[in-house]
């Protein structure tokens, strides 16, 4: 025998049953929404609802529910609804299949970059992760994490050659469903660490795994035979036979897929790739006619996308999601913006909730996408025993980008101050928002001083409240009125400035006082026009 | 007395009607004023509670009373959130009061249940140094004070809720309650309406820091 190929070792997840887990996820999440689908008012009686997947018109899988009433995989639809007619019949959706594998796939690359799906199995080569995570047992265990929806219908295998991983997953599959068994994953799963014994272990799998790897329907005919006629059930009594004789009958390709599976053959295989741009589709089970229906599904798709971003050490700022409409007119686009890079779902869900509140659904919605916006490496930060300033700037950054989600953009404003005369010009509101970093001390350095100014070099001191518009003001027997005869107790202070700027700008400033003693910044224009007499009154300020 | 009650592990809780709580768990932020703060229960504006002060008209020195708070927070680089002030507060004057101005930040929304919304979510998220709210409605239920009361315990800082004096009848579960008297010559008259402590009944006058040197 040639010496064994392989130091890897490969974990093999199936999920036995997946087309009708993924219609009761889908279902969980759309019930509470609409249960107009579903009369049923406790949520017991709704977990007891029949359900069958069908593929090419007859039922592919069914719950336990419909298995009882008698609906077993095989029947049509007429017989399968005539035993149990409030039975749920739908569709297998070999789409929802795949991208659900995939979605898994982002979830485990965070564990080993050696992914690969195969024939609905998802694969894992983990050997060189099992020292960072602690183990085999440790690594699985944060693995199944991810699979908690699915937990019961899941099956591992693990071995040091993938097809054997994948053949232990399935028989394990095989005989569970035979044994009805409802232990935990961990107690019934087969591992094998070591190569040497792969022969061993290998033999008592039902040969009825090399079903996929015969060529021609001749080849699987022989392998049917071989079961049903011969007694050859089990892996062994292959191994027993000629090969040469094997060879002629079930193909070169079964007799290499055992070979792979003992170690014998290399078995190379392509990773797969997490693709550069985010985007995931999500078709709605029911139409969503109000917007409050949409934000589950919104928020399981966050976190898948944020799943795949962790995976690839991204970050991201911007996260549109497209609503697609009933009579396939424009889609609605809602906009999510964070102001620093961020990877982690609670904060793209927290804003997602914010938004869809607000969002008016034009039409019913049939899909939602999430489209990423650029990504970028997400900066590593170092953790610190005791929250220090980095944690608060970050819970408020969070809390600025929440407030300006419900709010608007143009609601959360900076107060820089400028070194000038003119008082209008001395202070500008600068909006927050994701050009400006909230906490970018240096946005005050060159143009715009913001360091206290002197109160000598200013005349008079500057109010605390200050009317953008200036407000006129008239006068009765020659003093300023304003709610009141004001009188003037300081003042005045000139400024006059700007006349390179073509506009001359010149007034005496006063400080004035009404009868409550609130103090008052008032100001009247000097003409240039020497002509005109009367001088304006305005109020601009007023000393809180 | 005293003593049954430590007994009875309420003396944190319950205290004389005529003195002051005993326990110091209460945290405090200096107000800048002394006269002020040997009145006010713990020595300072009580942090972690709503703090309410009502005054007939704006420009009577509200916000200079609260000046020494702003700048000692926003010299410790602590953010200060003036949410909807009833006119636009003016950096300059803020600057030359010696606040710093990269750790102000106005915040404006114009529905009365955004602007409850905001504060609360301000006063739960814990991120910020202190909040200064400006809530001139008049017609708003108690339940809405006890509701950020409430979010208040979660905040470490001081928060502050301008109201008009007309409400003063009404019942408000914030843990202080201040009237604001305008005084001539850069004064500023308190009563304060409601203390954990002993009534307070006359007037205190404090002196304000002086916006207008010559007068």
């Amino acid at each position: 025998m040639s010496k064994l190929l392989t130091d890897n070792l490969w974990v093999s997840f199936y999920i036995d049953k997946l087309a009708l887990s993924i219609a009761q996820q889908n279902l969980s999440l759309f019930v509470k929404e609409n249960l107009s689908l579903f009369p049923h008012e406790n949520k017991a009686e709704r977990q007891q609802v029949a359900l069958a997947i069908h593929e090419h018109g007859l039922a592919y899988q069914a719950n336990q529910q419909a298995l009882d009433a008698g609906v077993s995989p095989g029947l049509g639809k007429a017989s399968a609804l005539s035993r149990c007619p409030q039975l749920l019949w739908l569709p297998r959706d070999l789409n929802a299949e795949t991208q659900y594998l995939q979605e898994q796939c982002w979830w485990l690359s965070r564990f080993t970059p050696n992914l690969c799906i195969e024939d609905g199995f998802l694969l894992a080569e983990v050997s060189r992760s099992l020292k960072l995570f602690g183990g085999l047992e440790a690594l699985v265990e944060q693995m199944l994490e991810g699979f908690s929806q699915v937990q019961r219908s899941l099956k591992l295998g693990i071995a040091p050659t993938a097809r054997a991983a994948i053949w232990l997953s399935k028989w394990q599959a095989n005989r569970n469903s035979n044994q009805e068994t409802k232990s935990t994953v961990f107690q019934d799963i087969t591992i094998i660490l070591d190569p040497s014994q792969l022969r061993q272990a290998l033999a008592g799998i039902d040969i009825h795994c090399l079903s996929t790897h015969t060529e021609t329907a001749q080849q699987s005919q022989h392998l049917h035979m071989m079961r049903e006629d011969l007694g050859l059930f089990k892996l062994k009594s292959l191994w027993d036979l000629p090969r040469q004789s094997l060879r002629q009958r079930l193909g070169a390709r079964a007799l290499l897929a055992m070979d792979q599976a003992l170690g014998l053959e290399a078995d190379p295989r392509i990773w797969l790739q997490i693709p550069e741009t985010l985007r995931l589709y999500r078709e709605l089970s029911f139409w969503a006619e109000e917007s409050s229906h949409l934000f589950k599904l919104g928020q399981v798709m966050i976190e898948q996308a944020c799943a795949q971003l962790k995976a690839r050490r991204l970050g991201l700022m911007t996260i549109s999601f497209e609503l697609h409409h009933r009579d396939r007119g424009p889609v609605s686009v809602i906009k999510l913006g964070t102001q620093t890079l961020c990877d982690q779902s609670k904060r793209w869900s927290g804003l997602w909730e914010e938004h869809v509140a607000k969002t008016v659904l034009r039409d019913p919605v049939v899909g939602i996408s999430l489209c990423g916006g650029a990504t970028q490496n997400m900066p590593l930060a170092s953790e610190r025993l005791f929250p220090g300033p980095n944690v608060i700037r970050q819970t408020q950054t969070a809390l600025f980008e929440r407030l300006q989600a419900r709010l608007g953009q143009s609601s959360m404003f900076r107060m820089l101050t400028i070194a000038e005369h003119r008082p209008e010009m001395a202070q500008r509101l600068c909006e927050l928002n994701s050009q400006t970093d909230y906490n970018d001390h240096k946005l005050n350095s060159a143009k715009l001083v913001s360091v206290a100014i002197d109160q000598s070099s200013m005349g008079l001191p500057r109010p605390l409240w200050f009317f953008e518009e200036p407000i006129p003001l008239i006068e009765r027997s020659k003093r300023p009125y304003w709610h009141g005869p004001l009188a003037l107790v300081a003042g005045p202070e000139r400024i006059e400035t700007a006349w390179w700027e073509g506009q001359w700008f010149a007034r005496d400033y006063f400080i004035a006082s009404d009868q409550h003693r609130v103090l008052y910044w008032i100001y009247r224009n000097r003409q240039h026009d020497p002509a005109s007499t009367s001088l304006q009154w305005f109020i601009q300020g007023c000393f809180g | 007395m005293n003593k049954r009650l430590d007994l009875l592990g309420l003396s944190s809780e319950l205290w004389w009607a005529d003195g002051w709580p005993q326990s110091a768990t209460q945290k405090t932020i200096a107000s800048g004023f002394e006269a002020l703060d040997q009145e006010l229960p713990a020595g300072g504006w009580p942090c972690g509670a709503l703090s309410e002060l009502l005054s007939k008209q704006i420009g009577i020195g509200e916000l200079r009373l609260l000046i020494p708070v702003m700048r000692r927070l926003t010299l410790q680089q602590k953010t200060v959130m003036l949410m909807n002030p009833p006119m636009l507060p003016y950096g300059p004057a803020l600057a030359s009061h010696g606040v710093d101005m990269n750790h102000l930040i106005l915040l404006k929304a114009s529905d009365v249940f955004d602007r409850l919304w905001a504060i609360e979510q301000c006063l739960r998220s814990n991120s910020l140094g202190c909040i200064l709210a400006w809530l001139p409605h008049t017609d708003l239920r108690p339940t809405v004070f006890r509701r950020l009361q409430l979010a208040a315990q979660q905040f470490e800082g001081p928060s502050f809720v301008f109201r008009p004096m007309q409400v003063h009848t009404q019942a408000c579960a914030a843990a202080l309650r201040v009237l604001l008297l305008p005084r001539p010559q850069q004064r500023l008259g308190l009563r304060i309406l409601k203390r954990r402590g002993p009534m307070h009944s006359e007037v205190l006058e404090i002196e304000l820091p002086p916006s207008c040197p010559s007068f």
